[in-house]
């Protein structure tokens, strides 16, 4: 049923997410201090008080059984409480990878359509004035700090568009259009910053993947033999082109439930990286571990796409494994 | 062969374009998806609000919104779990309390409209409002109180703990009908009405019911869902990022200027302002220092400046044996005298810290002692010094024991400035030849942090000196001792003040505490109290800040006077 290529790598990706959720585990508790630690310096807390904190969430007990019961909560896919909201992990992160998934995507989206779209005319131009330009921009941009053009954009747009949260409370009983706009709105300086600081890089990829085929021996008898270049371009050279930015679209979308964290913090965006950013601050272990193997499966699965998408693509990598097999 | 085909067959796989496309179209359609079912509930959306910050009609009459920015959210109205400023806030909005702080800073009764004390300190007895009602409708009455208390200290080894200390030497509470409290103390305690100004009030008809086998109830429930309220405000629409109240009809208390109070997220400080420069919010709180005189520079908000509980302090750890002029009064001292407090005053809090040595803060006026200080001279410093034993080697590094004196000061990521004092008093030491290292921690880390030498902390102060001056003495009573500094003649004099009920006689003591705390043994080194600033759109006047801003858990009512007037 399952090609022995396609097998190997659900296998690697169950490998992948059990240590994944094995180091979720382990990596927080290793940070100093616990929830308990933020209540040390409230007055009339004592350190029996601060053991009571610790027995109320379980944390007294000896690590190989707190691992144990996080394994067996995990089994039945539960992720188990906050330690400071006490509400369910479950779902404060769907909440959070809900809010993340929209503003990432969209802003994904465009940088995935500008980019390619500026390294396809980089390359086809290539050379010139407007290879020049756009290389430099995209770099340009790659290399701005995320958090910063998040500032410059308050600066600059805080006066017509919102700069924090994702809905405006103050909405009443919106329809769905009306929601769809108040939504979209808060959208609009988010997903833009995050956007063009990705933008740089599908530029910059696309243009090199684009140069590297054109120089190829197919593309030069394709000349040779009349056609025009943008029927070149258009007909092999993207076709051939598209393996490598496939791929990173594929890897990129695994970035997707993650969200930004400084993008997020700086227009107080609800999603996973400022969950992650609190969790972090109130060693709320439970939102933290439910937050990275949420991350993780979603990059591993994502991962495998673009593994599967590449046999796919290049059956040259499938062709090979079974070759090897026989 | 075609040429399609063999530039096909030549390169590397097919349909690459037409991948692009398909790539396309389906990001398209899961971006329009996404949005589309983010209005039908995949995501939580807007619930019944009612109203809007302009005035905006709901449900039929016209509401007065009043939107607060803060920098942390409402996360839970459950006192034993609390963990962000704002649910700190928000919980003297949102239960009622014996007894409170009036704007002035004086003790006044809330539930309890009046209340005598036995003469031998030990009995109180409260008179609460006649025909309270939680915002449920049920009657609110003294046998709630009762009712709280007494859990309190039956679950004080486990789930209350963090509330245990207010009712701390309670030995009996009763409430013989529904408007008569009566609290019986094991010993006389001063700072009782103090410590019950902090513990909110429960409903017995909501809380009993989620208890559990031994209090294991009380972790899980996160009153917010719905809440039952005996406050000013009850919750109307809860999210992470923004918490709607609304009042409570069946509030006791002084009716609040206005209908709702919402309260929004603010991860970014930067973005806060430019909120309320929009007119997005009214009010605004937690404003870096450094940004307090931009802020002001912005037309129509009105910044109002007022005394401070916020105090910036370094302190040393006195459990270091391996470091023992750590120990000795006389370094301390020098130290003292090494710290420009005028300095770091003006150019790391930009003139918004009032310098001051004492961990009493000049906002509470009775008991701060004026007259203690610790001024800025280096040449005393050094004479202290040398005459101690700690004198300078010929590179001009100082000696303890023959070895050149070094320790590491740490800060922390959430104190504002910290950072910066810390090379303001590391410039000072370096010129009397003490070397000084950092590390930067975060609050659980510092906390946590047992092997330090000495670190740079802000911190609160409170409205009775009891809480402040406890900390200096010997564990376990201290609760949280940051130096570990332990005298029992210091704790003598905390249990005579603790006892004392004549209030001037009390008043020389706790002056006399800290003239010893600081000028004596120098066990903390404060920097001064950083200003409390009610900020917020001209619209809006009457809010009284004392101390820190109107929106304060000290003295909530100072919000509730505020009113729109534009």
């Amino acid at each position: 049923m399952f090609s022995r290529y396609t097998l190997r790598r659900l296998v690697f990706a169950a490998t992948t997410v059990f240590v994944a959720a094995t180091l979720n585990f382990l990596i927080f508790r290793a940070l100093p201090g616990d929830v308990a630690s933020l209540y040390t310096r409230e007055p009339g807390v004592t350190q029996e008080t601060l053991e009571a904190i610790r027995r109320q969430h379980g944390l007294d007990r000896p690590l190989l059984a707190q691992y144990g019961s996080y394994l067996l909560e995990l089994s039945r896919g539960d992720l188990g409480a906050s330690l400071v909201t006490a509400r369910p992990v479950t779902t404060t992160l769907r909440t959070a990878v809900w809010n993340s998934a929209q503003m990432t995507l969209v802003g994904t989206a465009f940088a995935i359509v500008l980019g390619i779209t500026a390294g396809v005319v980089a390359a086809w131009r290539r050379r010139s004035r407007l290879d020049t330009v756009t290389l430099g921009s995209a770099l340009f941009l790659y290399s701005l700090p995320s958090q910063w053009l998040g500032l410059m954009m308050i600066v600059a747009f805080g006066a017509y568009l919102p700069t924090s949260g994702r809905q405006d409370p103050f909405l009443l009983d919106p329809g769905t259009l009306e929601h769809l706009l108040d939504v979209g709105r808060h959208l609009v300086l988010p997903s833009l910053t995050l956007g063009l600081v990705l933008f740089g890089q599908y530029a910059v990829l696309s243009r090199s993947a684009l140069l590297s085929t054109l120089g190829d021996d197919y593309v030069l008898t394709a000349k040779a033999k009349g056609l025009r270049e943008r029927t070149i371009m258009r007909r092999h050279v993207l076709r051939n082109a598209m393996l490598p930015i496939s791929t990173l679209v594929a890897l990129s979308l695994g970035a997707i439930v993650s969200g930004s964290i400084l993008i997020e913090t700086v227009f107080s965006w609800p999603g996973v990286g400022s969950l992650i950013y609190r969790s972090v601050q109130l060693r709320d272990w439970p939102v933290l571990q439910g937050a990275f193997l949420v991350i993780t499966m979603s990059t591993v699965l994502f991962n495998l796409i673009a593994d599967l998408l590449y046999g796919v693509l290049d059956p040259r990598v499938t062709r090979g494994t079974r070759e090897r097999g026989a | 062969m075609s040429t399609e085909g063999t530039a096909a067959a030549g390169g590397p796989g097919g349909g690459g374009q037409g991948s692009l496309r398909r790539l396309v179209a389906c990001l398209s359609v899961a971006v329009l998806a996404l949005a589309a079912c983010s209005a039908g509930g995949g995501a939580p959306g807007p619930e019944e609000t009612g109203a809007a910050g302009d005035g905006e009609v709901a449900g039929g009459g016209e509401e007065v919104v009043l939107r607060v920015g803060a920098s942390d959210a409402f996360t839970i109205g459950n006192p034993f779990n609390q963990v962000s400023l704002t649910d700190a806030r928000m919980r003297s909005y949102i239960h009622p309390f014996l007894v409170s702080y009036s704007p002035e800073g004086e003790l006044i009764g809330s539930f309890a409209q009046d209340w005598t004390v036995s003469d031998d300190g030990l009995t109180y007895t409260f008179d609460t409002v006649e025909d309270a009602r939680w915002s449920d409708g049920e009657p609110l009455t003294a046998r709630d109180a009762a009712y709280t208390i007494d859990m309190v200290l039956r679950y004080r080894d486990g789930a209350t703990a963090r509330r245990a200390g207010q009712v701390a030497g309670i030995t009996s509470v009763e409430a013989p009908d529904d408007d008569t409290l009566v609290l019986t103390y094991e010993e006389v305690n001063v700072s009782a009405l103090d410590l019950l100004s902090q513990l909110p009030i429960l409903a017995e008809h909501v809380w009993s019911e989620i208890e559990g086998d031994d209090g294991e109830g009380l972790a899980a429930f996160t009153n917010t869902d719905p809440m039952v309220s005996g406050g000013p405000f009850v919750l109307r629409d809860f999210r992470e990022e923004v918490s709607v109240f609304e009042v409570n009809e069946h509030w006791y208390g002084p009716q609040p200027g206005f209908d709702v109070l919402a309260v929004t997220l603010f991860s970014n400080p930067d973005a806060m302002v430019g909120a309320l420069r929009d007119g997005d919010v009214d009010m605004i709180v937690g404003v870096p220092p450094t940004a307090v005189e931009s802020v002001r520079a912005l037309d129509g908000v009105v910044v109002t400046e007022v005394a401070g509980s916020q105090y910036q302090y370094m302190y040393p750890n006195l459990d270091r044996d391996d470091k023992p002029y750590l120990l000795d009064p006389a370094f301390r001292r020098a130290v003292g005298h090494a710290i420009d407090r005028d300095a770091i005053a003006g150019n790391v809090f930009d003139g918004t810290l009032a310098p001051n040595p004492s961990s009493i803060g000049p906002y509470t006026p009775d008991w701060h002692n004026p007259d203690v200080e610790q001024p800025f001279d280096l040449d005393l410093a050094d004479q202290i010094l040398t005459e101690a034993g700690y004198t300078l080697d010929d590179s001009g590094r100082r000696l303890a024991d023959g070895e050149p004196i070094s320790f590491e000061i740490f800060t922390v990521t959430t104190n504002d400035g910290g950072a910066r004092t810390y090379e303001a008093i590391a410039r000072t030491l370096a010129e009397l030849g003490i070397e000084t290292t950092t590390r930067v921690l975060d609050p659980a880390g510092a906390n946590d942090y047992e092997n330090f030498d000495a670190g740079i902390f802000n911190g609160s102060s409170t409205m009775d000196p009891s809480r402040e001056l406890r900390i200096f003495t010997c564990p376990p009573d201290s609760g949280f001792n940051p130096t570990s500094f332990c005298d029992p003649s210091y704790d003598e004099l905390f249990e005579q003040q603790a006892t004392e009920l004549d209030a001037g006689a009390r008043r020389e003591i706790v002056h006399e505490m800290q003239r010893w705390l600081v000028e004596e043994q120098s066990v903390l080194w404060v920097l001064g109290y950083q200003n409390g600033y009610v900020i917020h759109r001209a619209e809006w006047s009457g809010f009284e800040g004392y101390p820190d801003a109107a929106f304060s858990f000290w003295a909530p009512f100072g919000l509730l006077s505020g009113h729109r007037t534009g």
